[in-house]
């Protein structure tokens, strides 16, 4: 009995087909070759040697686990993460000078692409991050206490810096 | 070389008793990542200061899911694959030994990931946390075990290709393409980041592809081969086969970006990603229609009485819920409210905790005592692990479900952001309480097998079982 199913070289074939025409060439290729993407937005800027610093840690500590970085183009994204006012809407080039864009999968905390507007000096985000709870009753986001000062300084310059 | 590395059937055994480890670890860390959601400070007062800086919900979440996915699931399965094939193409598995090294190195790179993971080697890519090095290691990985199947599969004696072997075949090979995007593995230089928000478009690519076209199939492959046997009935239709496995193959690879949808990404890859999410439906309803078909024909009686058959039934009906699920979110209008929230949580359980997880212990209590000549030691205790497990499942994907909606409407109708985090408190108790039920099922599974391995054999050794199927 012969069947086309019985060919493992037309099987491996076929699974090798979908996957890079349909799954790698459609949606991975196609779109990065639109250049759109990496034309910086008027806003965007190339992080200082501090922020690069505070950048490496919010990395590290996972802070991207519970902040999202990307206010969607809905009503309650802009209402809540850009004042009402939709040109701050995420756009593509806003990201071009973070490697990777940490976009964000869950909200467990407020959503920080433009949380250096919000009226917070360095020094006071500094004090947030070493007891969250004195600031905010509910939060049940991890004291940082234990970094060491200068890693605490950067860490809070990079998240300030996220300003339009 | 020494005996037991040749000994047929080791390197299977040795899969599932190395995933059941890892099993327990990742969900114990899950349990405690989970608590501090609830009460934050929990640790500070138990852990001395220089363990509170690994110890941070940012350091173990990487932990529990890379442990639960890779340390548990991949493992189990890939042991599950070591048994299936063999017996699908009705010869030996094509190196016994390769199969065991291939376990020694799983094992090394769970344990440096582990470290590397707890020290905060984070690249910022989910699942894709790992360093280079650590990609090569599963690389590696990844080539021994094809070298395995492929081996195994060209020696075969039956020229019949199960089903079965179609998805273990798949999960490899679209497995090393997505592994490959995903981490960026040529490129040792940028931490795995491709630049700004192609970034998210290729990550997307491959967090959802991860779970879908190396877990889905590896699972699929599981359940396709212990139905049928315990069912007692060939497969109901192998055309109805055929249809599953390609409308996957087709509506699978362009979803991954629906993570992105109404995001800063161009609009017509969103509904490209919708478009492949509505086919999916098709897809899985093709293959469990299948499956519901094999079991009427055995008669729910026997599958309902028996343990690896209930783990099969449940499994079944979460891999159903969570891939209706999943088209629905991909749509714009519920995007808008469950993205970013618990809910999208208690989904991302559903498959990997829920059906495929199901299916890896339905092997395990199938399998092992086959692989080793003994009867399991109780199965009262197995039908504990079972029910304890189901239940925790689900109170914890229902509450996470609540818990997300809540916070979505909450987000669209009420005011400030804050005002929503202490109403989440009830459901991450919930959530914790069900964790802890999880884990003591998984603790009455790992004393049943342990005590299954250490009695005396009573069986003959692998009995030579295939499923049928089903001409036409």
């Amino acid at each position: 009995m012969n069947r086309l199913s019985d060919n493992v070289a037309y099987l491996i074939g076929g699974i090798l087909l979908t996957i890079l025409l349909i799954g790698v060439n459609l949606t991975v290729i196609l779109p990065l070759m639109d250049e759109s993407l990496y034309k910086p937005s008027s806003r965007a800027r190339p992080m200082s040697a501090t922020e690069e610093k505070g950048f490496a840690i919010y990395k590290r500590e996972g802070c991207w686990y519970c902040h999202s970085m990307q206010v969607r183009r809905t009503e309650s994204d802009v209402k809540l993460w850009a004042g009402g006012n939709k040109e701050l809407v995420s756009k593509p080039g806003d990201y071009v000078y973070m490697w990777p864009a940490l976009w964000g999968t869950q909200r467990n905390g407020p959503d920080l692409m433009w949380v250096g507007s919000r009226g917070i000096s360095v020094e006071r985000q500094v004090e947030h991050l070493k007891d969250p709870r004195k600031f905010v009753p509910y939060s049940n986001m991890p004291s940082y206490d234990h970094l060491p000062e200068d890693e605490l300084l950067a860490l809070a310059e990079f998240i300030m810096s996220r300003k339009p | 070389m020494p005996q037991v590395w040749k000994e047929e059937g080791s390197a299977t055994r040795n899969f599932l008793i190395s995933a059941t480890v890892w099993l327990v670890v990742a969900m114990f860390v899950g349990l405690i990542a989970g608590l501090q959601l609830a009460f934050p400070d929990i640790l500070r007062n138990i852990l001395p200061e220089s363990l509170r800086g690994i110890t941070t919900f940012g350091r173990l979440r990487p932990l529990h899911t890379n442990g639960a996915l890779f340390g548990w699931l991949l493992m189990a399965t890939f042991g599950a694959h070591l048994y299936i094939v063999p017996k699908l193409c009705r010869t030996r598995l094509y190196s016994e030994p390769i199969g065991n090294l291939t376990l020694v190195l799983f094992n090394i790179a769970i344990v440096w990931a582990a470290m590397a993971l707890l020290a905060g080697e984070n690249q910022g890519k989910e699942y894709a946390e790992l360093p280079w090095s650590l990609d090569m290691l599963i690389v590696v990985i990844f080539v021994l075990q094809s070298i395995n199947i492929f081996g195994t599969i060209a020696r075969r004696k039956d020229k019949q290709m199960y089903v079965s072997l179609w998805y273990v075949m798949a999960s490899l090979l679209w497995g090393a393409v997505v592994y490959v995007i995903g981490n960026k593995i040529w490129d040792p230089w940028h931490n795995g980041a491709y630049q700004g928000i192609s970034d998210a478009i290729a990550t997307s690519f491959y967090i959802h592809n991860a779970v879908g076209m190396i877990f889905t199939p590896a699972g699929l492959a599981v359940a396709y081969y212990l139905i049928p046997l315990v069912a007692g009935k060939p497969i109901y239709g192998h055309r109805v086969s055929m249809a599953g496995f390609w409308l996957l193959a087709i509506g699978y690879p362009p979803i991954g970006v629906h993570h992105l949808i109404l995001g800063p990404i161009p609009y017509w890859l969103e509904s490209v990603s919708i478009a492949g999410g509505i086919l999916l439906i098709f897809a899985v309803w093709t293959v469990l229609y299948n499956w519901y078909k094999t079991m009427q024909a055995g008669g729910w009686g026997r599958i309902l009485t028996s343990v690896p058959g209930k783990f099969l039934f449940l499994g079944a009906i979460f891999y159903f819920i969570t891939c209706i699920e999943g088209p629905l979110h991909a749509l714009r209008t519920m995007q808008d409210i469950i993205h970013f929230t618990y809910w999208v949580v208690g989904h991302a359980h559903t498959p990997v905790l829920g059906a495929f997880s199901f299916f890896a212990w339905a092997f395990i209590y199938w399998g092992l005592p086959r692989l080793t000549g003994r009867m399991i030691y109780s199965q009262r205790l197995a039908h504990w692990h079972f029910w304890l497990t189901a239940l925790g499942v689900i109170a914890m994907t229902m509450a996470l479900r609540f818990a997300g909606v809540m916070q979505g409407t909450m987000w669209v109708h009420g005011g400030s952001f804050y005002s929503s985090i202490a109403p989440l408190m009830t459901y991450n108790i919930i959530r914790a309480i069900s964790g802890a039920v999880i884990i003591i099922g998984q603790v009455v599974m790992v004393y049943n097998l342990y005590h299954t391995l250490r009695s005396a054999k009573t069986q003959k050794q692998t009995t030579t079982q295939v499923p049928a199927r089903a001409a036409g």
